[in-house]
């Protein structure tokens, strides 16, 4: 029933890393400001540090059930049928958030790099990519990860570092301009991906990593680190682009990338910044469907995960494809159904598990000890 | 298992072919645009496309190096796509480096043209601006030029080095254009491009004299409300604005000696800084313009060797730019509404609370009324390589 | 398989045993070859009392000159005189008189099965065969035309040793305990391929090695059951990881020096008899852009060289398609100079810049593949045709754009660029997948294209150690050797995942030792 793979808490740590950050780099700005203008960054600040804290409850959440799933302990702590049903709805949420983000994917690039090729084509080839690394295995993903996390603060740093000469400081004032309440509404679409979702991390926490100490403190630091690049991104967007300028852009930091031009020599590099990009998205793909087959065979009671990658994987490109009908529909869905979906299997589930756990806790400490003799 | 997936992803390159593939011989490079009003009120875009062969070293100038391309569409976009009518290429505005708007079409506001130049994917919003002033845009850009042979570029690079050197003018992009017009505030700007001469005569054979008869300059900025245009600044109001912006990098002033004769003084560095204050609910600005600069030209009797005389020749600049710059304010405070200084927004910035009850009255009669406190300081550093004149 | 079986039948049915008499011992030998004429059968009469005998060696292999001066003189004319039984046969005793007190060769050795006999024999080593005796004497003087120790081909260095692997195995393993005078150095001898009977060695330093991999090494060689082994690339196919992979799993150096080095960190080096390339295991993807001068230059060059062989690697994997992207899809990405420059070159060239750069790429590679193969001495001709093709006359007839050469030729000379042969055939043959993916997707393709290949790289494995370690799993000490290279008394530790068994090379420097510290005082 189990797999064996494990990987090491560093790379676990990156793996969260990819996962908090997300979609975060290329469109998160623009959704803070939208609410909190130039106090963008404050609203960052907010939603990072809350986030924060859920993630660190999330590892609380994992210590209660040591060397376990969240599938394995869903159905540990609810009991075998109820937990099945738990699964299946953390499946479909899964499901979900890797089609939306297959579809957002395949918009960013229709708008700003390949506006005449089919997005079936744009999706099945990020998805090719995400299937094999399925395929090969979450250790390979791990390994993979290493390597691209050394590529991606290469050129997130050249970003930031080419970026210097653009910034105007006066774009933050007037700062807190717009008050906590506004700013604290602000933060909430960032909570969401950038906490809520990382529920899923509870999937791979216990089981592949090699110590669970370690896991939960790359937990954190991931998120932290992933906090710290979100919060420097959207200053930049704000110092940069101005709030008013941000919150009115499709893909902020994409616009970033396109500012920058040092000395007429330095410019026209936006497309290679897309590469920072890409990269979160593949993992954050990779890691819903990972826990979305994973759950599937727990599910149906086979061990080996690799039988269902292909048929989730085409259901994912399926569900891309005819969710969401246009890009505005998408953030509509993103705002309504997401919001949701976020809340079931990022709040309603994991305090679930918190409540019956507390309540069932010497039922389970014994079944447990029965289980081992 | 890995097989199959290999297999389709083969096809997938193979088979599907190259969706968005354009060869560098199949796009027309288009380097300018100029937007004007049709004659049935909608938009008149005029394309200046590049014809790469003409330009290439090896091949000589035998060819025309440029061409202009003209249509009419009830959206800027449609008159872009009906341009393909009669150019054989794909327009592709990636390299654009010009934008040249009508003043007629500025008049009316120029939020409808620019919305294209924002969205399409394309476009790089870090081109020029700037508008026609007495004629169509599609004139000015029909103008051949000698030393570029792309007029655009050579447009673009005066520009540069006219808000370089003499700063009268100044380099807006599109993005500190869209910044200005959509920040509560502050308005808008743009410099204005003149012709000398009938631009309908200019002709290809006029690229062979020396002298050429229509030649085209940047003069005056022109004064935005919201995105409409509502008037001109002359050249020295001109360069008074750009004092009080912080836009001066280089430029000359000349002072006249108090007994008689000239003084020419190279400003080399400028800074300005715009402060809010409040006596009571009344809010006052003062600018601040700190400058250096060197001793560029003497043609009076000033003792250069004195450290007097360069006290002489500071306060008379100061007295001079003060002057200037007041002015400056004067004419724009005399048409309400348009706050080019971006008094509002400096306010804005430090006060917010009390902006939030400013805003409503701003643009009626709160920018009109502001009184501004303008501080000139001057420092002489250098006289050149002579002591005294000749 | 049948062969082999008839071979095993034949020796198991009795014959395989010598029989006392010398002529149906003789026999026996002669037609198991087939009277091959390079078999040279002398009978001799030994001693005054002039005992039947026969000598059996390889002409070519043996030394025909210590076979006269040692044995045919020894026994023909020093002989002293034998103890006859009755009826003219010598002592029983007498076999092992000879072999410890008349032979005056280093080694001999006493065999009484034909199989044997016949491996020696063959192996270049000559037979000493006595009537009466069911059994034969070995007498190893092998000896045959080979290839002086030279300077290396494919790996040159410029300042560091010059001398490189022959095809003797003997001469290989010499050259690699010259440099290694540990008696931790140990050897293993097989002999592999049921007709080639080639022999492979495992060399490695006992204690530093990992056990478990060594384990698995024999596991793999034992395994293998081919007829022939005639190079180390059979070797290599057989105990590799992975077979359908373009990355190299297993390293092969023909450089002693670059053997005793990767020794020292506790890998294995595998000799195969006939090779002058040795393999050695386990290989990591780093180690291929690790030359041996590396640590023959100063520490700041040799960091700056192998900066500039990660970034030739990347060059010329991605030149082509980063120039098909650009040109096709995101001509935004281009200065405005350069665009219209290319653009007016690009006017009137009939392809499409994907088939421009496949058909330059592969006039490439024919014309280089062509070089290698043809006679030597109309090499000339073919760079003469190559650039006149490929430069002038390409450009000049419009059929392709002047940039396009520019960017095949940067290709191709960063293409040599890499330190080790094998992994230039990986990039070249990537180069053209990433052309295809970029020619349809642009930037986009090559982003997946680069998921693709670096998934593909994680999930190797050499000898259960992941190949792209020390990147992944990463690990610091191990960035010492990595991307740069930190000076080498800084150098601590072994590769992590490979020198295990005994992680620390050596111990810190105590600063001011009283040797060096007070040298000037002293005096």
């Amino acid at each position: 029933m189990k797999e064996t793979e494990r990987i090491s808490a560093y790379q676990f740590g990156v793996l969260v890393f990819f996962f908090t950050t997300g979609t975060s780099i290329l469109a998160v700005p623009a959704v803070l400001a939208e609410k909190s203008g130039q106090d963008a960054w404050l609203a960052a600040v907010a939603g990072t540090l809350a986030g924060m804290v859920i993630i660190a409850l999330y590892g609380v959440l994992a210590r209660c059930y040591p060397g376990m799933s969240l599938f394995e302990a869903m159905e540990w702590v609810l009991g075998r049928w109820i937990g099945k049903v738990m699964v299946a709805v953390f499946i479909v949420v899964m499901m979900n958030y890797a089609s939306s983000l297959l579809y957002y994917l395949g918009a960013f690039l229709q708008t700003e790099m390949l506006p005449n090729t089919p997005m079936p084509a744009l999706n099945l080839l990020m998805l090719a990519a995400v299937l094999l690394g399925l395929f090969l295995g979450l250790e390979t993903i791990a390994r993979a990860s290493e390597i691209f996390i050394v590529m991606y603060f290469l050129f997130l740093f050249l970003l930031f570092i080419l970026l210097l000469p653009e910034i105007k400081v006066e774009n933050i004032r007037p700062v807190f301009e717009h008050g906590a309440g506004t700013i604290a509404r602000a933060s909430f679409p960032l909570i969401e991906v950038f906490a809520l979702n990382t529920v899923t991390m509870l999937v791979i926490y216990s089981v592949s990593t090699n110590s669970e100490k370690g896991a939960g403190r790359s937990m954190l630091v991931g998120s932290a680190i992933s906090a710290a690049v979100i919060i420097l991104l959207t200053l930049l967007c704000v110092t940069v682009l101005g709030g008013d300028n941000t919150a009115k852009q499709q893909y902020p930091g994409y616009e970033l990338a396109k500012r920058i031009d040092i000395g007429n020599f330095i410019q026209r590099i936006e497309s290679t910044m897309a590469f920072l990009w890409l990269i979160t998205l593949f993992f954050k793909t990779s890691i819903y469907l990972y826990a979305a087959t994973l759950g599937t065979s727990r599910l149906f009671g086979t061990g080996n995960y690799r039988t269902f990658i292909l048929p989730l994987g085409t259901m994912a490109f399926l569900l891309s494809l005819t969710l969401f009908p246009s890009i505005i529909e998408f953030k509509e869905w993103r705002a309504t159904v997401g919001v949701k979906l976020s809340i079931l299997s990022g709040i309603v589930i994991p305090l679930l598990l918190a409540a019956v756990y507390v309540i069932r806790r010497k039922q389970l400490k014994r079944k447990k000890v029965a289980e081992r003799c | 298992m890995k097989k199959p997936l290999l297999i389709i992803l083969i096809c997938c390159c193979f088979l599907t072919g190259c969706w968005d593939k354009r060869e560098l011989n199949e796009i027309a490079i288009t380097v300018a645009f100029g937007i004007d009003k049709s004659d049935d009120g909608g938009f008149r875009v005029s394309a200046q496309i590049v014809v790469p062969s003409a330009i290439s070293s090896t091949k000589g100038a035998e060819a025309t190096p440029v061409l202009l391309f003209q249509a009419d569409g009830e959206t800027a976009y449609e008159a872009i796509r009906k341009m393909t009518k009669q150019v054989p290429r794909k327009i592709y505005p990636g390299h654009l480096k010009l934008l040249v708007i009508g003043e007629e079409m500025a008049r009316e506001g120029i939020w409808d043209s620019l919305d294209i130049f924002v969205r399409d994917w394309e476009l790089r919003p870090d081109f020029s601006v700037v508008v026609s002033k007495d004629r169509p845009a599609s004139e000015i850009l029909a103008v051949p030029t000698a030393l570029d042979t792309i007029p655009a570029n050579k447009l673009f690079e005066m520009l540069e080095n006219s808000s370089d050197n003499w700063s009268a003018v100044q380099k807006i992009s599109l993005h500190e254009l869209l910044a200005d017009i959509s920040s509560e505030g502050k308005d808008a700007v743009l410099t204005g491009v003149m012709s000398t001469g009938d631009p309908g005569e200019a002709s290809k054979e006029m690229m062979g004299e020396i002298r050429p008869a229509v030649r085209l300059y940047f003069d005056n900025l022109a004064v935005f409300e919201k995105d409409r245009l509502v008037g001109w600044l002359g050249a020295e109001q001109s360069k008074g604005f750009n004092y009080v912006s912080g836009n001066i990098k280089s430029t000359v002033e000349t002072v006249s000696c108090p007994e008689g004769g000239n003084v020419a003084i190279e400003v080399t560095k400028s800074d300005s800084k715009i402060k809010a204050s409040f006596n009571g609910e009344s809010p006052e600005m003062e600018i601040t313009v700190k400058n250096k600069g060197n001793v560029g030209s003497v043609q009076c009797g000033l003792d250069m060797k004195k450290p007097e005389s360069l006290h002489t020749l500071e306060s008379l600049f100061e007295k001079k730019l003060t002057g200037t710059i007041e002015e400056t304010i004067k004419e724009a405070q005399s048409r309400r509404g348009s706050d080019i200084f971006g008094f509002g927004r400096t306010i804005h910035r430090s006060y917010p609370d009390k902006w939030k009850s400013l805003k409503s009255e701003w643009a009626d009669h709160g920018f009109s009324d502001v009184p501004v406190k303008v501080k000139v300081e001057m420092d002489i550093q250098m006289t050149g390589t002579l002591l005294n004149p000749l | 398989m049948t062969d082999r079986k008839q071979d095993a039948s034949a020796v198991d049915s009795g014959r395989d045993r010598l029989q006392k008499s010398l002529q149906e011992n003789l026999l026996l030998l002669k037609v198991t070859l087939g009277e091959s004429s390079d078999i040279v059968c002398r009978e001799v009469a030994i001693g005054r009392e002039g005992i039947p005998a026969g000598i059996l060696y390889t002409d070519g292999l043996t030394d025909t000159a210590s076979l006269q001066d040692f044995l045919l003189e020894t026994l023909m004319i020093d002989l002293p005189e034998i103890e006859v039984r009755e009826g003219g046969q010598p002592d029983a005793a007498f076999l092992e008189e000879l072999k410890e007190r008349i032979l005056t060769v280093a080694e001999v050795q006493e065999s009484d099965t034909v199989s044997s006999l016949l491996d020696s024999l063959l192996s270049g080593d000559t037979l000493l065969l006595v009537d009466g005796f069911a059994a034969g004497l070995v007498i190893p003087n092998r000896k045959w035309a080979e290839r002086q120790v030279t300077e290396p081909n494919s790996q040159t260095v410029v300042r560091g040793p010059r001398d490189s692997f022959t095809e003797n195995i003997r001469v290989n393993t010499a050259l690699i305990r010259r440099r290694l005078k540990d008696p931790n150095l140990w050897n293993e001898s097989r002999k592999v391929g049921t007709r080639s009977g080639t022999e492979v060695e495992l060399m490695y330093i006992h204690g530093l090695v990992e056990e478990s991999v060594l384990d698995e090494l024999r596991r793999r060689l034992d395994l293998i059951k081919i007829d022939g082994i005639l190079s180390s690339g059979y070797i290599e196919e057989f105990i590799q990881d992975t077979d359908y992979t373009m990355f190299p799993t297993i390293y092969n150096t023909e450089r002693p020096d670059a053997v005793a080095a990767n020794l020292l960190e506790g890998r294995i080096a595998i000799l195969v008899d006939g090779t002058p390339f040795v393999l050695i295991v386990p290989a990591l993807f780093v180690q291929f852009f690790q030359s041996p001068e590396d640590y023959y230059q100063r520490v700041l060059f040799s960091s700056f060289i192998r900066l500039l062989r990660y970034a030739s690697f990347w060059i010329a994997m991605l030149l082509p398609a980063f120039y098909i992207a650009i040109t096709t899809f995101h001509p935004n990405m281009l200065p405005p100079p350069l665009l219209i420059s290319l653009a007016a070159q690009r006017e009137g060239v009939p392809f499409p810049a994907l088939m421009e750069a496949f058909i330059m790429e592969l006039a490439f590679e024919i014309l280089r593949e062509a070089g290698l193969r043809m006679p030597r001495n109309i090499g000339s001709a073919i760079s003469i045709v190559g650039a006149m093709v490929i430069g002038t006359a390409a450009v000049e007839a419009g059929i392709i754009s002047a940039a396009m050469v520019i960017v095949v030729s940067l290709t191709a000379i960063a293409n040599f660029v890499s330190p080790v042969y094998d992994l230039g055939f990986t990039v070249r043959i990537m180069r053209f997948g990433f052309m295809i993916i970029a020619g349809c997707f642009g930037f986009y393709g090559i982003m997946i294209g680069l998921i693709l290949m670096i998934l593909h790289m994680c999930s190797l494995r050499s000898f259960g150690v992941p190949y792209t370690s020390p990147l992944a799993p990463f690990n610091w000490s191990d960035q010492k050797d990595t991307m740069i290279r930190a000076p080498i008394p800084r150098m601590f530790r072994r590769p992590k995942l490979i020198g295990k068994a005994n992680p620390v090379r050596q111990q810190p420097a105590v600063p001011g030792t009283p040797d060096t510290d007070n040298s000037e005082s002293k005096r």
